[in-house]
């Protein structure tokens, strides 16, 4: 298991998350596999992103600081529940997104993945910021997000940048 | 057998501090009249069980929750079954009132009146219970979706419900941060 992600989920659960929701995906692998490890985070892996959105909606609602995690491609899948929950119900979550198809990816079908992420996350009124370097402190970066989750406003996304996958991995 | 009975009896045998998940239309019109303060309000088609089940796992409301969610809801968001089947809160009820059509869009068939629910959720690990009397409610096995046939239901819809989505999550929220006996935190640091 790779240090560096055992680092991540660190951070994760020293920023007070509770609830990892997930769909697999081979960049955030490495992360997932660490949180299996733990006792003290709570992991669901869930067969589709809205799913995932929606448990994470319903649990930050019920006081549990969670995280929704997927491919960039989540985005498109969990649109309607993102918009609906998040827009419609004030019901916000935090979704950590691998950033499939950025710059240097080499699979075609992934290459769409990135031209649809920002305008998205813009249209779904999501404040995000990008991992964009190796080692990139996720700690700091959830504690933030989880601030502006606690203003009842917004969900908020953390994008993690190919660099910072790779580094989950080493 | 009307939507009415059917979560009059549902909310008559839960715990008296239990949360509800509720789709929209008929059921949100019933659930309104029922349990205004302690229903979640989800005008969200396939996020009702989700929903419910987060709010469930946080375990913090310190009672059940109970997820009514409506035919045209679940097939909208089948993938949430199987993973319902792996996580399984032990204090999740979930109901799915079934009419077979979608009210709210004109009564469209909404084709559940082809699916087997038993089957269907034997085949990925759930039991389901189908109700076609209030009486076959009580007798749901425990743990089991219980499937309420209200098909033949043509009472009128009364739309009264004065919360919207923001509303209803707020209600919800202060009502479980009094339960965990900590408030919710503050939306502003600063004045």
């Amino acid at each position: 298991m790779s240090d560096n992600a055992a680092a991540a989920v660190d951070a994760l659960v020293r920023a007070g998350t509770e609830l990892l929701v997930y769909v697999p995906d081979s960049l955030l692998a490495p992360l997932y596999r660490a949180a299996a490890r733990r006792d003290d985070l709570e992991l669901i892996q869930a067969n589709d992103e809205a799913t995932a959105v929606g448990i994470a909606s319903g649990a930050s609602l019920g006081g549990m600081r969670t995280v929704a995690a997927m491919e960039s491609s989540g985005i498109r899948r969990g649109c309607e529940s993102l918009a609906r929950l998040s827009l419609g119900h004030g019901m916000h979550c935090l979704v950590l997104i691998a950033d499939r198809g950025g710059f240097g990816e080499p699979n075609w079908w992934g290459i769409n993945q990135q031209w649809t992420l920002a305008p998205m996350l813009r249209t779904l009124r999501i404040p995000h910021v990008t991992l964009a370097e190796a080692g990139a402190d996720l700690g700091e970066t959830i504690a933030d997000a989880y601030a502006m989750l606690d203003t009842r406003q917004t969900s908020a996304g953390i994008v993690a940048s190919r660099s910072y996958c790779r580094w989950l991995a080493a | 057998m009307r939507t009415t009975d059917a979560l009059g009896a549902i909310v008559g045998a839960a715990h008296p501090e239990a949360l509800f998940v509720a789709s929209l239309g008929r059921v949100a019109s019933v659930m309104w009249s029922l349990a205004p303060t302690r229903t979640l309000f989800i005008d969200s088609l396939g996020d009702v069980v989700p929903v419910a089940a987060g709010l469930a796992l946080a375990g913090r409301t310190k009672a059940n929750v109970v997820a009514v969610d409506t035919d045209g809801s679940a097939l909208m968001n089948l993938s949430a079954w199987p993973t319902l089947a792996r996580v399984k809160p032990v204090n999740l009820d979930v109901w799915i009132v079934d009419n077979a059509r979608y009210d709210s869009a004109g009564g469209f068939l909404s084709g559940s009146e082809h699916l087997d629910w038993v089957a269907f959720f034997a085949s990925i690990g759930l039991q389901a219970t189908l109700c076609r009397a209030t009486s076959d409610i009580a007798h749901r096995e425990p743990g089991a979706v219980g499937i309420i046939d209200t098909r033949d239901d043509r009472s009128p819809v009364v739309n009264d419900k004065s919360v919207d989505g923001v509303a209803s999550r707020d209600i919800v929220a202060a009502r479980i941060a009094e339960r965990r006996g900590t408030p919710r935190p503050l939306p502003a640091v600063k004045l």
